[in-house]
């Protein structure tokens, strides 16, 4: 696939269409109903290729708190592509899944200390399988017939990932009901507040379904990796148009939890290193003590630092092993980072001669030898954000860079007005990839830095390539479909199903 | 258009429920239309339609032949029209004389040769891709569920350990539990079952799946009532599925209520004319005094079979169960299933071998399949009731007593052409 390419154009629609490979079948594969296998007869024939959604943790989000600068916000969610109108049945998190955030205070890649959340549903009414059967006014109203609770926990663990030392922060904390409509939750907003609580040493925790901030053109990119405003750039060129939001509407279940930043730092470093996953239970076929299952050993399956690595850097092959990795031996993975499938794809689809074509625009990208990919998502920049030689796929989040009131770094070169989407490549250091805010466009960000367009500011104070117009790539979406909320929990209220069906 | 779906799969939703719940939004097909589904991925048609119209642009796009492959077994899997894994077949096949090294067409191949009981090809093909990807968990699923069927049990279940390592999920964790079923560990295969359910909730089929397994395995123990919720739940997860309707049909049957099974049986039908689910319907109507429309149904299930044989699928066990059950062609029959366990030496081969033999007379040779037939330990109640037959066929009146009952006390109404032969043995 990396070989040189022919010239004539139906072979390079075929090498672009290989080179999909990742982005393609993440459609097919994760991102939307799997494909099953047929049942034709007796024989048992088990899913094979199944999602698994709700242990599918989907972007990870890091800031200094812009409302309370002594602390960390950081948002895992879960669950993808929730339509807001999907009774009966509705959305929760999983009650034998374990969900957990781990921190690296000490840059050695794995995390020493982990916040951990267990859920459990209950049944107030076993004579219905409705959700409601009634208006739901608080979140011990009785017409709510599945009121789910959680327990967070924070465990030490020891080098080899081993937990230890547990200690109980919250239990039974109440999550809120999915937004169903006016007649089921009629007041969501005061349902969500109410499910906002304090943890001892001045943590802050909330869980439940909330409006998916993540903002991306799918039904573009999955198109042969299109790019609305570039389209006339594209191998296959079609006229330019603005992006559309393929997660407009959408709902996902968020965990967001509030930490002082003292608790995440280990002086004199002001960075922390932040992953969350969802682990299952790995169960045998002989059952180990032969009449009780047991609760068997955890197993990570899905992970979540940098946006997008399991969907653009992983390749397919990798993806179950990836995912069970812990972030400190991602150096085993380091490869993918520096000759990156995206850059190769970006030259052929819409490189001007010669890796492109005639009627590509975007000056040659280095397809390989990428140590900057690898230093901005697997180490950190240093006199940023640097947390090492180890290499690990870390959210990693200077907490010593304090955002205005608005989440905009006010110290920067960048317009203090508002937070820049582009984060630390418009100079808002506040912004990926130092940290994640809601508002970053990461797909955009990504892009450019795969791209070799860096922009001028990361040009000037790093010497980052900031090759030209590759400092324009993007997909056109540029923000959210909803704004969010300036306070704790900031992410914005769910879609309502009545209004989104 | 939206619309509100009311009877066929909602008929169980109230006028309340309607009223309190939501309307259902269902799509034109009712049968294969998910609730809960995202409007971009409603229906496996539409999702064919559109990888059909890409690949008319570019052929070669394996990534495209690989997803249109997938698409087609799943729409087989919705309609159980075999004519779409002769599509996939050839789409997959495409996509891996492109790229022959291609993980997704090589374990797509290797699921569908497992749709069509082609056991040692889909053996082949499982371990194919994982030489591709010895860490990707559902190559040892395809891997181990062709072991499975191959009577390999050993190494089948350490394919299935491997891949509850690799990725513990809803594909692992409901093989786990058929696994544990097949050892007669009823218990251990239902809480398996409920952690596949619980990695499964909100996703349409999938979830409605694995309902219809929990179901099953309650059923197989005479535990009617979880049977029932079960099915009822997967109808109202994947409305209108017809294995739900099916799993409906024998949990009905199993609290006696053989009118209210025929109809649930008949909804099965309807949708996926299964030569399994016609055969039941058959078998049903034939024990509510309804002999001409049991003859009826009986009458289609070759022509059904003989549509599953044109797309590749082996039906030689299955046929040769029926027609011992049903007393026809007994001898023809007793060479389908001879050459049937030799394609799948598996405990439901040598089962069905061993009533084959037994009905024909050969009740010796039968006594040693049926031993094969339950040694993993299998609580299986037709299987024991096979085995009181063979032992009857021998004289040993005791032993076949001591067999009649263990049947039927495991469920006493485990099957509805021979829990009453049981029963009459009995008294």
């Amino acid at each position: 696939m990396h070989a040189a390419l022919p010239r004539i154009s139906k072979p390079i629609v075929v090498a672009a269409a290989l080179a999909l490979g990742a982005l393609a079948l993440v459609a097919i594969l994760t991102r939307f109903p799997a494909p099953g296998d047929a049942k034709a007869s007796s024989h048992s024939e088990a899913p094979l290729i199944s999602q698994d959604p709700r242990a599918d943790n989907t972007d990870l989000y890091a800031f200094v708190s812009p409302d309370d600068t002594n602390t960390v916000t950081i948002i895992a969610n879960y669950i993808p592509l929730e339509a807001p109108a999907s009774g009966p049945n509705f959305y929760s998190f999983d009650d034998s899944a374990l969900y957990q955030i781990g921190i690296d205070r000490n840059g050695d890649g794995n995390a020493d200390t982990a916040y951990q959340f267990r859920f459990n549903t209950t049944t107030r009414n076993g004579n219905t399988f409705l959700y409601n059967t009634g208006p739901i006014s608080s979140l011990s109203d009785p017409n709510w017939n599945r009121p789910q609770t959680y327990t967070v926990t924070q465990v030490q663990l020891n080098k080899n990932g081993k937990a230890k030392d547990a200690v109980v922060l919250g239990s039974n904390i109440p999550t809120p009901p999915d937004n169903i409509g006016p007649r089921s939750t009629p007041n969501y907003a005061a349902l969500a507040t109410a499910a906002v609580k304090n943890l001892p040493g001045g943590l802050k925790v909330f869980a439940g379904q909330r409006d998916d901030p993540f903002y991306v053109d799918l039904g573009s990119i999955f198109d042969l990796a299109g790019l609305r405003p570039f389209n006339p750039f594209h191998l296959i060129p079609l006229p330019a148009a603005p992006g559309v939001d393929g997660l407009q509407n959408y709902n996902t279940h968020s965990i967001v939890l509030r930490v002082p930043i003292s608790q995440l730092v280990q002086a004199p470093s002001t960075t922390v290193g932040i992953y969350a996953s969802a682990d299952r239970q790995q169960k045998t076929v002989l059952r180990q003590d032969g009449t009780k299952d047991g609760h068997g050993p955890w197993t990570q399956v899905s992970r979540l630092g940098n946006p997008l690595i399991n969907e653009v850097v992983i390749p397919l092959g990798d993806k179950d092993y990836w995912n069970r990795e812990d972030p400190g031996d991602d150096g085993q993975f380091a490869h993918y980072y520096t000759t990156p499938e995206v850059a190769h794809l970006e030259n052929v689809l819409y490189g001007a001669p010669p890796q492109g074509h005639a009627g590509g625009a975007l000056a040659p990208i280095a397809e390989t030898g990428r140590g900057d990919l690898q230093q901005i998502l697997l180490t950190g920049v240093p006199g940023l954000n640097f947390t090492g030689s180890t290499p690990a796929d870390l959210l990693r989040l200077n907490t010593a860079i304090k955002p205005g009131a608005n989440g905009a770094c006010p110290g920067g070169t960048a317009s203090p007005a508002a937070p820049d989407r582009m984060g630390v490549l418009a100079a808002d250091l506040c912004g990926f990839p130092n940290g994640r805010r809601l508002g970053d466009d990461v797909v955009d960000i990504e892009l450019r830095a795969i791209a070799q367009g860096y922009g001028t500011f990361l040009n000037g104070a790093f010497g980052l390539p900031n090759l030209t117009p590759n400092n324009l790539v993007g997909d056109g979406v540029d923000a959210n479909d909803v704004s969010f909320s300036g306070a704790f929990p900031y992410v914005a209220t769910p879609h309502q199903g009545y209004e989104v069906p | 258009m939206k619309r509100l779906l009311i009877g066929g799969a909602a008929a169980g939703l109230t006028a309340t429920a309607l009223f309190l719940g939501g309307a259902l939004r269902g799509s034109p097909s009712a049968s294969s239309a998910p609730v809960a589904r995202p409007p971009a991925a409603d229906s496996t048609a539409a999702q064919i339609a559109k990888l059909q119209a890409e690949l008319r642009g570019s052929s070669d796009d394996v990534n495209g032949l690989d997803a249109l492959g997938l698409a087609y077994q799943q729409r087989a899997r919705e309609t159980g029209d075999p004519t779409y894994y002769t599509k996939s077949d050839e789409v997959l096949s495409r996509a891996l004389r492109l790229a022959p090294r291609d993980l997704v067409a090589t374990s797509g191949l290797g699921s569908l040769a497992l749709s069509r009981h082609r056991f040692r090809e889909a053996l082949a093909l499982g371990r194919r891709a994982r030489a591709i990807s010895p860490t990707t968990a559902r190559n040892y699923g395809v891997i181990g569920d062709a072991l499975v069927e191959l009577g390999r049990y050993r190494q089948g279940f350490q394919a299935f350990d491997t891949m509850a390592t690799l990725r513990p999920d809803v594909s692992s964790y409901a093989r786990v539990g058929h696994a544990r079923l097949l050892l007669g560990d009823v218990a251990g295969a239902r809480s398996a079952l409920r952690l596949a359910l619980d990695a499964s909730l909100g996703q349409g089929e999938t979830e409605a799946w694995t309902r219809v397994q929990l179901s099953k395995a309650a059923f197989s123990v005479g535990d009617i009532a979880p049977a029932l919720a079960q099915a009822r739940a997967a109808l109202r997860a994947f409305p209108g599925y017809a294995p739900a309707y099916d799993a409906l049909a024998w949990a009905e049957y199993g609290r006696g209520r053989m009118h209210t099974a025929i109809a649930a049986e008949q909804e099965a039908v309807n949708r996926i004319p299964l030569p399994q689910y016609v055969a039941m319907l058959g078998d049903l109507q034939g024990a509510a005094g309804r002999p001409a429309e049991a003859r009826r149904q009986y009458a289609l299930i070759g022509v059904i079979q003989r549509l599953l044989v044109a797309n590749g699928v082996d039906t030689d066990l299955e046929t040769a169960l029926f027609d011992v059950d049903h007393g026809i062609r007994l001898r023809s029959s007793l060479a389908l299933a001879r050459r049937a366990q030799r394609e799948r030496p598996s405990i439901d081969g040598d089962d069905v071998l061993a009533w084959a033999l037994a009905r024909t007379g050969h009740c010796q040779e039968a006594l040693g399949y049926s031993k094969s037939a339950l040694h993993l330990g299998t609580r299986d109640a037709l299987k024991l009731f096979h085995r009181g037959a063979i032992e009857q066929c021998l004289g040993n009146r005791a032993a076949a007593r001591g067999w009649f009952r263990r049947a039927l006390a495991l469920n006493p109404r485990f099957s509805v052409l021979w829990a009453p032969t049981a029963r009459r043995e009995l008294r």
